[in-house]
């Protein structure tokens, strides 16, 4: 096996950004199957990897900068990254096989005028987006982590700024804004790690736990991703961002808030542990907190896509919840929920997507007995609530039975608000989620058809594929969990167990 | 026979896809497709049955590293996963011209996706269900425990009648009301003791939780038995879903609560046992007010729900006892009710089917056009009422012997809910006696003059059922013996 | 041995029940085949079966009765204790036995002409003979167990043969004549199954009860353990009064013994053939069978663990059997419809019976004596009963109306069927020396020699309910057969409906029954100088044997045939000659000759119309059940339906939702779009672009303001290395 695959894989991939926008100034909006084989080659790779990681860890090391400080670029795949970077990738790959058709109909409204320019643009910093937070992904010190985790945030910025609706300047400032206040705080972190340990390598924080400002470290790191994920107080920008960008853009948003934050939590704060645990039950509070009040606030969305940002924004929190129980079955729980609420939410992104692309709005009002109408969307629906909702036969289900489970086990070895925490979780938040849920099914897809939908007719075979493919994946990670619950307990054994 | 107990429950599920694309193109005809899994499963389960007390059948695997998930047949659970099976591959039949109906009624033309979709998710659901009845794991059991509701929704959904969306959607909310209170428990339990083996539960009996842990998931089961209180689903789901599907809602889902309860909760000593009284009024109630309730009622299909819903308080009170009779008892008694009030809802379905008409008070006299429905009827009946030759006599008999277990020792309470209980049993036989008699006799009224008895596919199913149920009334010897063996072994020291 | 074997070597007790059940389940195959076939088939099994039933009777003879025969597990309870089905054949069981297979066979006779020609015979048959088979398996049973399901078994075949004409044909309907409430049949059969229902779960309970102390529910067992199970029983205060009475709830119930008789005189509504089964033969006779079955259990816990509470069980039929006795007769001294009397009177003397069961637990020398009547009583009441309810059938048959003021002077159009009816009157009014005379004679007689006050009140009531027996049976036979025709008969002639006498597959049958209690009457009167040829004394010894077998020895040893002396036999009979005195005088002026107007006089004086209405409403019991029992409940559950169950339970799901949804609306509206969210969301953004444009006029401001951001941040990150590299 070749020794530096994942840096070959890496720059391959950023270099494929110019490539992809260079055909598409050309060919226009075929580029997109260019970009999704591109990315699923790159998927494919992490995939091949995925058995690897179930017993040892690839790692590269390079030299990077010497002075000031010496800095090695380093690289590493482990049972943590492989399978979220498999299903990141595999979920921007299907995503951009969508948007061939849903990007076409975007940019010929009349607010974009509709050139190969503007799909070449899009396709290279949809790619270049994607790449970067798979780069961040494998970093092995804070610095590179924190650079290709910028990186992403200007992508994406300019993702909405370009191609979202409505008041794009605003909604993609706020984006921005919003988004890099969590990067000042992780940046901080960062630093502070850094003056801690004297050493930027992720594996050096092991023993930062000694020192005394390690609470602070750890508390910085935490909330800038927390803002990343939208935590209650911290997700101003999320409703506006995710429902006001283009299908495609908001599905990949999704998927990366939930894996990206999930992924540096456990690699994160496992150091982190003993200096935490004090306050870890208070962030549990606070992501049960935003888990009832973003559903609360779910239930009363007519526009689908709000309802689905306010619905991954309820549902991700489980992650953060789930890491800070510190309980092994608690992070299995999070890591492998992370990916299924990954898959989910970007499948019912383009879901509402496929919708207003059929229906022509937004306005689930205006919508019912679409099941009839089309069969695949509803599928695609079914898969994605069950996945989030964690009603089997999807993968949701056991991560968030894993996750539940440790953090029962969490509250009762500590004290009565973390068991409260726990039953809530387990009880009410379950119940308000599916409650909504089947609530949009029943509104959408059953009841009577209105007379201005008659002439609705199945999406586009691409489409479909998409979905489908996506459906697929969350299915079968659900009846066969092993296929990623593996590589990811042999992390869990790593971290807990030695 | 050739088979394993993994093979027998997921042969359902495996067939959908088969189900699902031939069904596009066959039809109602792909029902006979959906049968084949269901036959085998049952002659499967049936084969097991006669050595099932010597030896039990236990198969296992890891599911995920420290998660163990089996399935296990002992003469507990046998015979329920059987009754399921042999309810599901009769019913499937009786859908087909059922079904075929009702969707023509629904889209106004041949629809072979619709057909396809309702023996695809009928398939899921058989599939759920004897998984909820094998699972070792609680794990495993919460998990078929939900793949239950969906189906299940799915169906009443879609092919219900009346305001089906609404009234799928309170179905759901409650299952899952009941899903979360119980997983609530389950995860507890797992939280004290470190694993999620059925068989360990037992161990959290003693411990400061155990309280907890068993009124959190009694309180989820009884949700889904539709125990008084929680029963304000039972007759509008009943009610509404396609009468198949209400056919195994009504007897067999719900019942599964009642074996839940035996196989997790009374092995867990000082909680059940120590509030003798409570459960038994509960029972109680729910008994004397779901018979009421049928008193009420002039729809023949929501009579028959809240006549589940009476019977589902025999099975309560006869686990509530705590006694090895009694716990036996309803365990035979979810057997009969499952035969019995499968025919019941199928001779409905047959009358609504043949006549349009579910208002009992627009029926009469039909006794003459349709015997054969009329003759399964009454069999129902008395296997609801426990009248021989039917297992519902035998059941019953043992329900309330086991009531009377914990009175008789002079607790007066227990001895007044007991002998309450079985003077409440004449209800039923009221009840369904009444109800027989405004379907079946009397003058036969105008518009009814030239309604024929249903199609073979309907009555052959009905008899099948009646035979089993007096069949297994002549000698209940062949479940009760099994389960008087394995039950003492469940209760508490 | 195998279960063939075991049959195989003595197989009377079982052919005699198997035989009616296949038989049952063939008639409708044979109905496939040939209807003559079927019917004629239906006669051959009831032949068999009455045949092998009385194959048992030379065991009987010789005194030596084969007792308790275990056929095979059925299944075995979790205590050990296996539920062994079998048979048990004592003198008690072959005697009755023997009643209920003959008499339903010449009753399956007579039907094959009376049901000629009906369209449903193939239920019909089904039902009698299921009926027939399943009370020869109650009485011939070994265990309470196996007695409960023949037990059950009779209810389901009454409902279905009372319900028999279920399309409720008005001419079917009985009661009235209107004003008074008139019922369908189907309501009767319903009617029959629920009260006799209610009887059952009562007796259920019991046989839990007893289950428990006894561990077993054998017969022979449970009176061979009684002295150590019954003990126990008695240390729980309270128990045996209840196990006594709730036992006791069955066969009232089925006995149509007051509170449970109102079923039976609505049980007339199925064809007459099948009241006279009922009533004769079948379902009313399993009570007390029942009670005589069980009465040793409690004689032990009276007389040899002398517990006062056992005792209870015989008063408390005793007071029963007499009130009812009363009661019914009383009402059927107003009672216009033929069959209701007749049932009204069967009511009544199923009272005496009873009544002498529990006689026969006032005192030890009773008990053989009691039980004796009973059984006797039991006996020859089949015969007669079942002879008058065909011969009622006849005539019913004959003019189409149930209203004896529709008959009259059928004298002599059914000659045959006058003189039958006549003599099984005769003998249910107890006129020697006819059967019913002896039979009623032996319930005084228990009485006399039983001899406590309260024994001497009951007889007073019998006496009373005798005298009215007589009345009324003049009342309904001069009211039939005799004076002038009624109108209704001669607009049936001027319809060209000629009456004519019952065929000979008619009156074949039931002058058979007549003959044979005119012969026990005669052997009872060969008795008073030859006792060996008695039935009383036949039958005393026979139970005198049951018991014997069935007693633990120690206890059988001092149990006695009482030496009745002759003067309480002159006193018996002289109490029998009062009431038939008084019950004749009444009768022959009211209803014989006609001297007195009974109408006039009831109409009279205003106390007399009371209790003539009193008396017509059947003590007004019957409404007062529908009222509480039937509407009452209902109504109650229709209440309790749309207040709580429609009121509350159901809108409570839609009132959360609704609730919910607002609230959550509320929090939306408040947090999200004006709230401190709201701010944030909107106003930051714009105050930033808005400082920023008032900086700089550029239109692609924002790509800018990134720059300066990122250019920022690299600035901090390298001024932190520098720092910390430099120390």
């Amino acid at each position: 096996m070749v020794n530096n695959l994942l840096l070959l894989v890496l720059l391959a991939s950023f270099l494929c950004g110019p490539i992809v926008y260079l055909i598409g100034r050309n060919i226009g909006k075929r580029v997109s199957w260019v970009t999704f084989a591109a990315l699923l080659c790159v998927s494919l790779v992490f995939a091949a990897l995925m058995p690897l990681a179930e017993h040892s860890v690839l790692l590269e090391e390079y030299n990077w900068v010497v002075y000031p400080v010496e800095l090695t670029f380093g690289l590493m795949a482990d049972g943590l990254s492989v399978p979220i970077i498999f299903t990141y990738v595999f979920v921007f790959a299907f995503t951009a096989l969508f948007s061939l058709k849903y990007m076409e109909r975007r940019l010929s409204q009349d607010d974009l005028e509709e050139n190969n320019e503007q799909y070449a643009r899009f396709y290279m910093f949809f790619l270049l987006y994607g790449v970067s937070v798979v780069g961040s992904m494998l970093a092995t010190n804070l610095i590179q982590f924190y650079l290709f985790f910028e990186m992403a945030l200007v992508f994406s910025w300019i993702l909405v700024l370009l191609f979202g609706y409505g008041d794009r300047k605003r909604n993609s400032l706020l984006y921005f804004i919003y988004t890099h206040i969590g990067g000042g705080a992780l940046l901080l972190g960062v630093l502070g790690g850094y003056w801690a340990v004297g050493s930027f390598e992720i594996a050096d924080l092991a023993n930062i736990s000694s020192h005394p400002n390690a609470f602070w470290v750890g508390i910085a790191i935490t909330l800038g991703l927390l803002v990343k994920i939208g935590a209650l107080g911290l997700h101003g920008w999320m409703p506006d961002t995710y429902s006001e960008s283009p299908a495609p853009v908001s599905a990949v948003l999704g998927a990366t808030s939930v894996l990206l934050s999930t992924y540096s939590l456990s690699r994160l704060m496992p150091y982190f542990t003993e200096v935490l645990h004090g306050v870890s039950g208070w962030i549990e509070l606070w992501a049960l907190m935003t888990i009832l009040y973003a559903g609360v606030m779910a239930i009363v969305q007519t526009d689908t896509k709000r309802l689905v940002a306010y619905l991954s924004m309820s549902q991700m929190n489980y992650c953060v919840l789930g890491v800070f129980t510190f309980i092994d079955y608690g992070v299995l729980g999070a890591i492998s929920y992370s990916i299924s609420h990954g898959l989910a939410i970007a499948l019912l992104f383009l879901v509402s997507g496929a919708l207003l692309y059929r229906t022509g709005t937004r306005d689930m009002t205006k919508m019912g007995g679409l099941a009839e109408k089309l069969p695949i969307v509803i599928l695609a629906t079914m898969a994605g609530f069950l996945t989030i909702g964690g009603v089997p036969p999807a993968v949701g289900f056991k991560s968030k039975f894993l996750l539940l489970s440790g953090a029962f086990v969490r509250g009762f070895e500590s004290s009565w608000m973390e068991l409260g925490v726990a039953i809530l979780a387990g009880s009410l938040a379950t119940l308000v989620t599916l409650a909504y849920e089947f609530r949009t099914v029943w509104r959408v897809y059953y009841g009577k058809l209105p007379k201005e939908l008659d002439a609705v007719v199945n999406v586009p075979t691409m489409m479909a594929v998409a979905l489908i493919a996506m459906s697929a994946l969350s299915v079968i990670f659900g009846i066969w969990p092993a296929l990623i619950t593996n590589p990811i307990e042999v992390f869990i054994e790593h971290i807990f167990h030695h | 026979m050739f088979g394993s107990l993994w093979l027998a429950i997921l042969a359902p599920i495996l067939f959908i896809p088969i189900v699902y694309f031939m069904g596009r193109s066959m039809g109602k005809r792909v029902g006979w497709v959906a049968f084949i899994p269901l036959l085998y499963s049952s002659l499967y389960f049936a084969s097991l049955l006669g050595k099932i007390a010597e030896n039990p059948v236990g198969e296992y695997f890891y599911w995920l590293p420290g998660i163990r998930f089996g399935l296990y047949a002992d003469s507990l659970s046998l015979p329920v996963a059987l009754t399921i099976a042999v309810l599901s591959a009769i019913i499937v039949i009786y859908s087909q011209p059922y079904m075929d109906h009702s969707i023509h009624e629904q889209y106004h033309r041949e629809n072979n996706n619709a057909h396809a979709t309702y023996y695809a998710l009928y398939l899921a659901y058989v599939t759920s269900m004897m998984g909820v009845a094998l699972s070792t794991n609680l794990f495993e059991f919460y998990l078929f425990f939900e793949l239950m509701i969906i189906p299940s929704w799915a169906l009443i959904n879609a092919y219900g009648s009346g305001e089906r969306e609404r009234i799928g959607y309170m179905y759901l909310l409650w299952s899952i009301v009941g899903a979360v209170m119980f997983v609530t428990g389950a995860l507890s339990a797992y939280a004290n003791t470190g694993s999620f083996e059925i068989a360990d539960l037992a161990l959290v009996s003693g411990s400061r939780w155990a309280g907890f842990i068993v009124v959190t998931m009694l309180l989820g089961l009884t949700v889904k038995m539709a125990m008084f209180g929680f029963h304000i689903w039972l007759p509008f789901a009943h009610a509404e879903a396609p009468t198949p599907i209400s056919a195994l809602l009504s007897p067999a889902m719900i019942g599964l609560a009642a074996y839940a309860i035996v196989r997790m909760l009374i092995p867990i000593a000082g909680v059940l046992d120590a509030n003798m009284v409570l459960t038994m009024l509960w029972g109680l109630t729910t008994m004397i007010y779901g018979g009421m309730m049928v008193l009420a009622q002039n729809d023949i299909k929501r009579l028959l729900a809240y006549s589940s819903m009476s019977q589902m308080g025999y099975l309560f009170i006869g686990v509530a006892s705590g006694t090895t009779i009694g716990i036996s008892g309803s365990m035979m008694h979810y057997v009969s009710h499952g035969l019995g009030k499968a025919v019941l809802f199928l001779s409905a379905g047959a009358i609504m089917h043949q006549t349009g008409l579910r208002d009992i008070r627009q029926l009469g006299g039909l006794a003459a056009k349709m015997p054969i429905t009329a003759t399964a009827f009454i069999l129902g009946a008395m296997n609801i009422a426990g009248i021989p030759p039917t297992v519902g006599f035998a059941s019953k008999l043992m329900v309330f012997m086991g009531a009377f277990g914990p009175g008789i020792q002079g607790n007066s309470a227990e001895l007044l809910i007991a002998v309450v209980a079985i003077l409440s049993t004449a209800l039923t036989v009221g009840y369904t006696m009444w109800a027989m008699r405004r379907i079946f006799y009397g003058p036969l009224p105008e518009h009814l003059k030239d309604v024929k008895e249903a199609s073979q596919l309907m009555t052959i199913p009905m008899v099948v059922l009646c035979l089993l149920s007096i069949i297994l009334g002549l000698y209940p010897g062949l479940i009760l013996d099994p389960l008087f063996e394995v039950i003492p072994g469940l209760l508490p020291l | 041995m195998n279960p063939l074997e075991i049959i195989l070597e003595y197989p009377w007790p079982w052919l005699s029940w198997m035989i009616p059940v296949v038989g049952a389940v063939l008639m409708p195959v044979l109905g496939k085949i040939d209807h003559k076939l079927r019917d004629y088939g239906a006669v051959f099994f009831a032949a068999l079966a009455s045949v092998s039933a009385a194959s048992m009777i030379p065991s009987l003879l010789s005194g030596h009765t084969h007792g308790d025969i275990k056929l095979l597990t059925w299944f075995t309870f979790p205590n050990g204790a296996p539920l062994e089905i079998g048979v048990l054949v004592d003198p008690l069981s072959i005697i009755i036995c023997n009643v209920v297979a003959f008499i339903s066979f010449l009753i399956v006779v007579y039907s094959v002409g009376y049901m000629h020609g009906d369209p449903n015979l193939d239920r019909f048959w089904f039902f009698f003979l299921f009926f027939v088979g399943n009370m020869l398996l109650l009485v011939l049973s070994n265990n309470l167990l196996q007695t409960l399901i023949g037990w059950e078994g009779v209810g389901l075949c009454s409902y279905g043969l009372i319900g028999y004409y279920y399309r409720d044909a008005k001419e079917r309907w009985l009661g009235g004549p209107p004003p008074t409430k008139m019922f369908p049949p189907s309501h009767c059969g319903m009617k029959a199954f629920v009260v006799t229902g209610i009887g059952d779960v009562f007796i259920i309970a019991s046989i839990f009860i007893i289950y428990y102390f006894a561990g077993t529910l054998n017969y022979h067992e449970l009176i061979n353990t009684a002295p150590e199970w019954l003990a126990n029983m008695g240390a729980v205060k309270g128990l045996i009064p209840l196990t006594a009475i709730f036992f006791l709830g069955g066969p009232i119930g089925k006995s149509a013994q007051f509170p449970l008789h109102e079923w039976l005189p609505e049980a007339m509504a199925g064809p007459t053939s099948v009241s006279a089964l009922i009533h004769a033969a079948t379902m009313v006779k399993a009570g007390v069978y029942l009670v005589a079955r069980m009465s040793p259990v409690f004689y032990i816990g009276t007389y040899v663990l002398h517990l006062p509470a056992a005792k209870i069980y015989f008063t408390a039929i005793a007071l029963v059997g007499a009130f009812t006795c009363f009661l019914a007769a009383s009402q059927a001294l107003v009672s216009v419809e033929l069959k209701k009397i007749l049932a009204y009177s069967t009511v009544s003397q199923i009272g005496y019976m009873m009544l002498g069961l529990g006689l026969s637990g006032f005192s030890e020398e009773a008990y053989i004596a009691g039980l004796t009547a009973g059984v006797f009583h039991l006996a020859s009441h089949a015969l007669f009963k079942g002879a008058l309810f065909l011969c009622a059938g006849s005539v019913i048959h004959a003019i189409e109306s149930i209203y004896t003021f529709n008959m009259g002077g059928l004298k002599k159009h059914m000659p045959k069927t006058y003189l039958l009816m006549g003599l099984a009157t005769l003998s249910l009014s107890g006129i020697p020396p006819f059967s019913g005379f002896w039979s009623k004679d032996a319930v005084f007689l228990s009485a006399l020699v039983a001899g406590t006050p309260l024994a001497m009140v009951l007889l007073a009531v019998g006496v009373i309910s005798a005298a009215m027996t007589f009345a009324y049976s003049i009342r309904y036979i001069s009211r039939t057969f005799l004076h002038e025709e009624s109108e209704f008969i001669h607009e049936l002639e001027e319809h060209g409906h000629h009456l004519h006498e019952a065929p000979t597959i008619m009156w074949a049958p039931i002058s058979i029954l007549v003959a044979l209690f005119c012969i026990i009457g005669l052997l009872g009167l060969v008795g008073l100088v030859s006792p060996g040829l008695s039935p009383e004394i036949f039958i005393e010894e026979q139970m005198h044997h049951a018991l014997e077998h069935i007693l633990p020895h120690e206890i059988a040893e001092h149990l006695h045939v009482p030496h009745i002396p002759g003067s309480t036999k002159l006193a018996g009979a002289a109490l029998s000659a009062v009431a038939l005195a008084a019950g004749g005088y009444l009768g022959y002026n009211f209803y014989w000759t006609r001297n007195w107007d009974s109408w006039a006089w009831v109409q009279a004086s205003e106390t007399r119309k009371t209790i003539y209405n009193f008396l017509w409403n059947r003590w007004y019991m019957n409404p007062m059940y529908y009222l509480v029992f039937v509407d009452g409940l209902i109504n109650l559950s229709k209440g309790i339906f749309s207040v709580f169950e429609a009121g509350v339970m159901t809108p409570l799901s839609d009132v959360v939702a609704k609730t919910s949804e607002s609230v959550s609306g509320k929090m939306y509206d408040i947090l999200e779009v004006e709230g401190i969210f709201g701010v944030l969301n909107h106003g930051v953004p714009w105050a930033v672009l808005d400082a920023y444009n008032r900086v700089k006029k550029v239109q692609t401001g924002i790509l800018s303001v990134n720059l300066l951001y990122l250019i920022a941040m690299l600035l901090v990150l390298i001024i932190g290395l520098l720092i910390k590299g430099g120390m």
